[in-house]
């Protein structure tokens, strides 16, 4: 499908590899536009919006305090946080920066992990971009939804 | 002959348009010489006209710190025109404010040098060189950070303030195509010259860092430019609050060599907090500096110490020990450096204590 | 090719941009047209570039077909000749607009490589020649024809936009929900239909 000039030259400037060592697209070699509209695809059956997987991701990532060592949270989800010096430019070219934090949880249930960057909540929350297959922090929206166990939002 | 006809009208319409296509590139796209003046006159530079602002500078060695490669995403390349040059383009939009439009600040990787230009930059600048290295020597501080001593071998010396960083080029290597360019705070103290010494931290899915740890080896050859940055000692107070987590050592290391190098009568507290003991570094380095200096105490903490790490050292978050040791910010200034998380909890404490907001420092990046 | 029709060119330039409206009418200039709607600012600079490329284009290759094309005998390449003059025109346009309007470069220049092989701006090369449009009513009916599609796809984005909040069925989501509202939009555009001859 094509795509407007604005999210062309970003995705010129992701394949490049110069933002993040961390590919955004890995090896994706859909364009971005497809991949923002079929990761939403991918969230509709389930009745959630990228909104509602940040909200919860941004929960966790509160919950992991700054001293860096695993806690329980909620009975039933252990989450880690590991920081880092400086920040990542988000490839959107709004000027946003993130800390680079990443976080771990691991659902204690279903003893599944899944791990995100502090980038990936903005990158959902406001370009619905979930980064391509292959990204080492690709977001597959479905099984984060359900190691999260992410609800709707009223 | 109808075939030979139609080829022929066909490839001469085709090379007809082609040359004027050619001719318009010509006539349109060339802009010839173009002067830049830098701050009234300080230095005038002639650049070939139709690159952007930020790679005809850097042809003259005249350096502006950038982070994406010029590709709008950083917005750290601004200069200020003197004369306008145009309107602000939608790329430059987000990273510049009102009122840094109306002082004319642009973003010089998006700006094309069109015609004779006049410019504003910070005289710093003027100090960055592009230095030619060679790795001397890699030792392993902890499991994930190493730290690199470079040899000067074109300029031989470097001119610069403790507490300052360079940006190291990389090279393409693995799925990394284009080189980039990442800061390093410097961790070596400004009077050994013709040497650099960096720490660096590896960070999972950092394209320097994992070219650093896992390409570079004794004896490569390095460029990086430097030095930047306004994290440097402050005149303005007798003691001193430094705090640092992870590679924010560095400048820290910097700064109170050079401090104690240069007799300067501050006394001095160093805080480091880590995670585990085996995050820790350089720990008998500061406690023999702590012996040799009265005015220097080095005050190590552990966030989450196992049982095997058998610590009897400071325990908890780096900002509750920072609370128990620093009582007001009277006459004190805090230089930290460190993730931003670490950061932004230090300044809150910090200014709870008592110190001036303006009397705390940190490393923007 | 016959004589010019006896039509006003100011009828074919009212008729272009309502009744015989490039994309809602006759279904031209699609991709693009679904694909790049989805923002208002973005769907209106897209519809400004068609315009400038349409004008320019319609022009020049009238007069390559009534100056070069038809003394030689060349009609039957019209369709490579167009498209061949299409490409360099645009890329003319660019630098032109690179150099001397700085600011509305940027602001439009993005989208002139999307444009080129956007086929409104060929078929109504092709269109004109079919009806046998004299210069003025050739000249019209490409500026009628560029903000026809403007104001199509200007239309669409600003009601994407509007409805980018709401929940839909699943599945119709993106290009789905677009070829609806562009499906609705042309039945209400059908209503003008007749009102104007234009050939």
């Amino acid at each position: 499908m094509k795509q407007g000039p604005d999210l062309r030259r970003i995705e010129d400037n992701m394949r490049s590899g110069t933002l993040a060592a961390h590919q955004f697209l890995g090896s994706d070699l859909r364009s971005l536009a497809d991949i923002i509209l079929h990761d939403r695809l991918l969230l509709e059956p389930l009745g959630l919006t990228n909104e509602d997987l940040a909200e919860r991701m941004r929960y966790f990532t509160e919950q992991a305090t700054e001293s860096q060592v695993p806690q329980v949270v909620d009975g039933k989800f252990e989450v880690e946080r590991e920081e880092h010096k400086g920040s990542i430019l988000c490839p959107f070219a709004d000027n946003f920066q993130a800390s680079k934090s990443i976080i771990r949880v691991r659902n204690l249930e279903t003893d599944k992990s899944v791990v995100w960057s502090d980038l990936n909540i903005h990158l959902i929350e406001e370009h619905g971009f979930y980064e391509g297959y292959g990204a080492p922090f690709r977001i597959d929206p479905v099984e984060y939804a359900q190691v999260l166990e992410v609800q709707k939002h009223k | 002959m109808t075939v030979l006809f139609t080829v022929l009208s066909l490839s001469v319409l085709a090379t007809v348009l082609a040359g004027l296509v050619s001719l318009a590139d010509f006539r349109l796209n060339n802009y010839g010489v173009c002067t830049i003046d830098i701050n009234d006159g300080a230095r005038q530079l002639e650049v070939k006209g139709g690159s952007s602002l930020l790679s005809s500078l850097a042809s003259q060695k005249v350096f502006i710190p950038s982070a994406c490669g010029g590709k709008a995403t950083c917005g750290l390349c601004k200069v200020t025109m003197v004369e306008s040059a145009g309107p602000v383009l939608p790329t430059e939009e987000p990273f510049i404010s009102e009122e840094e439009r109306e002082a004319g600040v642009r973003l010089a990787c998006q700006l094309k040098v069109k015609h004779d230009l006049k410019i504003k930059i910070p005289e710093e600048l003027f100090n960055i060189k592009q230095y030619r290295t060679r790795v001397s020597e890699i030792v392993q501080l902890t499991h994930d950070i190493k730290q690199f001593r470079f040899e000067l071998l074109e300029p031989q010396t470097i001119d610069f303030k403790a507490g300052q960083y360079v940006q190291i080029d990389s090279k393409p290597y693995d799925k990394v195509k284009e080189a980039v360019s990442r800061a390093y705070s410097i961790s070596s103290v400004p009077s050994e010259k013709n040497i650099v010494e960096l720490i660096i931290r590896l960070v999972p899915g950092g394209i320097c860092t994992t070219f650093m740890h896992e390409h570079v080896n004794e004896g490569d050859e390095i460029t990086f430019a430097g030095p930047f940055g306004d994290f440097y000692l402050r005149d303005g107070a007798d003691e001193l609050v430094f705090i640092a987590g992870g590679s924010g050592l560095a400048p820290i290391r910097s700064l109170v060599l050079d401090i104690l190098e240069k007799n300067l009568d501050k006394k001095m507290k160093f805080f480091f907090g880590a995670v585990r003991r085996r995050d820790l570094y350089y720990v008998d380095f500061f406690r023999e500096l702590e012996e040799k200096y009265e005015n220097f105490e080095y005050i190590p903490a552990l966030s989450g110490a196992a049982p095997e790490d058998e610590w009897d050292g400071e325990t908890g978050l780096i900002t509750d020990v920072v609370a128990r040791h620093v009582p007001d910010g009277v006459n004190r200034q805090a230089y930290l450096c460190g993730s931003p998380g670490m950061i932004n909890a230090c300044v809150q404490v910090l200014t709870k204590i008592g110190f001036d907001r303006s009397a705390i420092f940190f490393d923007e990046f | 090719m016959g004589s010019a029709p006896a039509i006003s060119p100011m009828v074919i330039f009212l008729a272009s941009i309502f009744t015989s409206n490039m994309v809602l009418s006759n279904f031209l200039g699609m991709c693009s047209f679904i694909s790049v709607s989805s923002e208002y600012k973005t769907a209106s600079g897209l519809g400004k570039a068609v315009l400038l490329v349409m004008v320019f284009t319609t022009v020049f290759n009238w007069l390559i077909y009534h100056y070069i094309m038809i003394p030689l005998g060349l009609d039957y390449l019209r369709y490579l000749i167009f498209i061949i003059v299409i490409a360099a025109t645009v890329q003319i346009i660019e630098m032109f607009m690179d150099r001397y309007l700085t600011d509305l470069h940027m602001k439009l220049g993005i989208f002139l490589p999307l444009i080129t092989v956007n086929c409104a701006i060929l078929g109504i090369s092709l269109f004109m020649i079919i009806r046998s449009y004299s210069f003025l009513q050739t000249l019209l009916f490409g500026i009628g024809s560029g903000l026809g599609w403007w104001l199509a796809i200007a239309a669409l984005a600003a009601i994407r936009e509007k409805m980018a909040g709401n929940e839909l069925p699943p599945g119709l989501a993106g290009p789905a929900i677009t070829f609806i509202i562009t499906g609705i939009m042309a039945l209400a555009f059908v209503g003008f239909s007749g009102i104007f001859v234009v050939m």
